[in-house]
């Protein structure tokens, strides 16, 4: 009896053995793996996903918001509807676009090309269902209304992952300034060029991520666990941009492209006393929400981005440069202006062939004389030359807050002839923001200022962008009679007849060939226009650029006419009543 | 005894009481389930509208709409000075 009650009891031990080592190896061995499974059964993981920050204009309308869209799905099990008819249930309730402008305009061929796209969708989704038996994507990015149309289908066991994408209420009207958001590497939202690039890092959100146990219905346990890694909504940027200069600008550099048969234009307006960017367009454009239906070379913002020789426009910086070193006064005259100046194999001709014996610096830069520009050239001195060349900006970045900026820089070895050429804007390359950064340095009284186009990062902590002053490059004194001088190219230079009355104006006309192939083309010629307005307490300063016009070369009956239509416009909308 | 008498009472009192606060908390949770569809629902429609509004507010579309009624440009502006103006 004992030897089987003790085989009995040992089995008994065996098999309370096993019972422990089983629950060992299922508590021990994989116990961190089993509550983690459990977890996910009882516990809800809901990631909202937060904004992109947004870009406002200065007076607050909104240039870039967001716009939700929804990525649909279907989760078999629980679709009660009939799965072979819901492909061509849904497709039908899309929205297509068609993106071939010849299509979408010839009422024939577009009806077929819809209900193409639209088979397409439903073949994508039939295939789609017949591989998965749990989880299918059917339609990525539909929009509110798209929605709304299939909630009221009835179907069930469809799901609508929520996403935000960029939307633009003025269209293009500041596609270059703005850039676009498109997706790095991993899929996440990247932006490009302008301030979406420039600013990617303020305006990225971060997704609100909530962990909860939740029961069968979905409904909250308040008393489980419950973990929170909070979300950042995007950091918002206002800028000194405002909606109604931007639109002005757009409007007359439009209007002025097909009137002067210009091949692209540009236009930069900034306040001389902040550096604020007030506008900034260029054409042709293109349209930031359909960025990849557009050639990549658009997406540059060529005022920033692109180099050019300003030509005479760049007068009136030498002019500075030499009264403010008390080289020459308005009343010296001109001892080489009564032809071309000769300079090694070179001759420095003026550009109607028409020479001023004795010409004054007024008179110089009314005519916008070549040989003229060579004297107060020599007056300076070529090393003040440079040297005033790189404090007006130039060979270096500006620091405006977009994301391509270029800088040529400048050339190592001067020769005479460079000196020479340089006094009146050939052989040296600058972007139009450098230029009207320069010009706004006689503008505001001598300092040169970092351009912005943001004027506050809003957020949490609200970080206004304060103007910066990088240096002084000339007198207040020096800077005023430049004004002056300037006031007389407008008054009596070529472009005197485009002039609205009744304000006073400074500003300079510029006609600079375009160098192709290592020599300048005697047809293409980029005609530009820079000034300022009112001249003595100036608003804004700005450039304005047609590349190759036809209707005439000359920057005084293509840029200047612009310039001072734009200017007219923006004196009425900063209320400025005419000084005259 | 009396101790016995006084740990069931306790037991007793905070078993009722667990049964009481876990049932309000299931409630609870329905309405907290409720308040936060209704909060995201609310901040979708926010943001629907604001895009509604902006590309309804903006000056494209105002510029469109206000040619299509027939206004125009005024080809003149005339500046008010103080000898334009009749000063009695």
């Amino acid at each position: 009896m004992r030897p089987r009650i003790q085989a009995f009891f040992l089995i008994i031990i065996l098999l309370l053995s096993t019972v422990t080592l089983r629950l060992a190896y299922w508590q021990l061995v994989r116990g961190t793996e089993l509550r983690a499974e459990a977890r996910k059964q009882y516990s809800d993981r809901d990631i909202e996903i937060t904004k992109r920050g947004e870009i406002i204009t200065a007076d607050n309308a909104a240039l870039v918001i967001n716009r939700p869209v929804y990525n649909l799905g279907v989760y078999l099990p629980g679709f009660t509807g009939e799965t072979r008819s819901l492909p061509e249930t849904i497709s039908s309730l899309l929205e297509y676009e068609i993106t071939d402008p010849v299509i979408a305009t010839d009422s024939l061929r577009a009806p077929l090309y819809l209900t193409e796209l639209k088979n397409a969708a439903s073949a994508t989704m039939s295939a789609r269902l017949s591989k998965s038996g749990g989880y299918v994507t059917l339609a990525q990015n539909i929009s509110e209304s798209v929605k709304s149309k299939i909630h009221e289908t009835g179907l069930t066991g469809l799901t609508f992952d929520q996403d935000f994408t960029r939307a633009y209420p003025e269209a293009s009207l500041s596609a270059h300034v703005t850039g676009f958001v498109g997706r790095d590497d991993g899929g996440d939202p990247l932006g490009y060029f302008g301030l979406e690039g420039y600013y990617n890092r303020e305006l990225t959100s971060r997704s609100r991520i909530e962990a909860q146990e939740k029961d069968a219905l979905g409904n909250p346990l308040l008393t489980g666990t419950w973990e929170l890694l909070p979300g950042r909504l995007g950091r918002s940027l206002k800028l000194h941009l405002d909606r109604g200069v931007q639109h002005a600008v757009v409007s007359e550099l439009s209007k002025a492209l097909e009137r002067y048969g210009a091949v692209s234009g540009e236009v930069v307006v900034m306040d001389p006393k902040t550096g604020g960017i007030l506008a900034m367009a260029a054409l042709p454009t293109y349209d930031p929400s359909r960025f990849y239906l557009y050639d990549s070379s658009l997406y540059k913002n060529p005022s920033i981005a692109n180099t050019y020789e300003p030509g005479s426009t760049f007068k009136v910086l030498v002019a500075a440069a030499a009264l403010n070193e008390g080289v020459i006064t308005e009343s010296d005259k001109c001892d080489i202006c009564a032809g071309p100046v000769e300079i090694d194999k070179y001759s420095i001709k003026t550009w109607n062939g028409e020479y001023k014996k004795d010409a004054t610096p007024e008179e110089i830069i009314v005519h916008s004389d070549n040989t003229g520009m060579v004297w107060m050239q020599r007056k300076l001195g070529g090393e003040k030359l440079v040297e005033y060349i790189k404090n007006f900006g130039f060979g270096e970045k500006t620091g405006i807050d977009l994301q391509e900026e270029v800088a040529s820089p400048l050339r190592k070895k001067w020769g005479e002839v460079d000196y020479a050429t340089s006094s009146f804007g050939q052989g040296i390359a600058v972007t139009s923001i450098q230029m009207v950064r320069a010009v706004g340095v006689i503008a505001n009284g001598g300092k040169l200022m970092e351009p912005h186009v943001v004027d506050t990062v809003l957020g949490v902590d609200n970080l206004p962008i304060l103007p910066k002053t990088i240096r002084t490059v000339i007198s207040e004194d020096a800077a005023r009679r430049t004004t002056d001088l300037m006031i007389k190219a407008v008054e009596y230079g070529e472009a005197k007849w485009a002039k609205p009355k009744g304000y006073t104006m400074a500003g300079k006309t510029g006609t600079a060939q375009i160098a192709v192939y290592g020599h300048y083309d005697a047809e293409k010629t980029i005609a530009s226009f820079v000034g300022f307005a009112p001249a003595h307490n100036p608003r804004f300063v700005m450039l304005v650029k047609l590349r190759e016009p036809q209707s005439s070369q000359w920057g005084s009956e293509t840029a200047a006419p612009l310039w001072f239509a734009i200017a007219k416009r923006l004196l009425l909308h900063y209320n400025i009543p005419p000084d005259q | 005894m009396k101790l016995v008498k006084l740990f069931s009472l306790i037991i007793f009192f905070l078993v009722v009481t667990n049964v009481v606060v876990a049932n309000a908390a299931v409630d609870e949770s329905v309405a907290v389930k409720s308040i936060n569809a209704e909060i995201a629902n609310l901040s979708n429609q926010n943001i629907v509208l604001k895009q509604q509004i902006a590309a309804l507010g903006s000056l494209s579309n105002i510029q469109s709409k206000v040619e299509a009624m027939g206004f125009v440009e005024s080809p003149q502006i005339v500046s008010l000075t103080s000898s334009s103006v009749a000063l009695r």
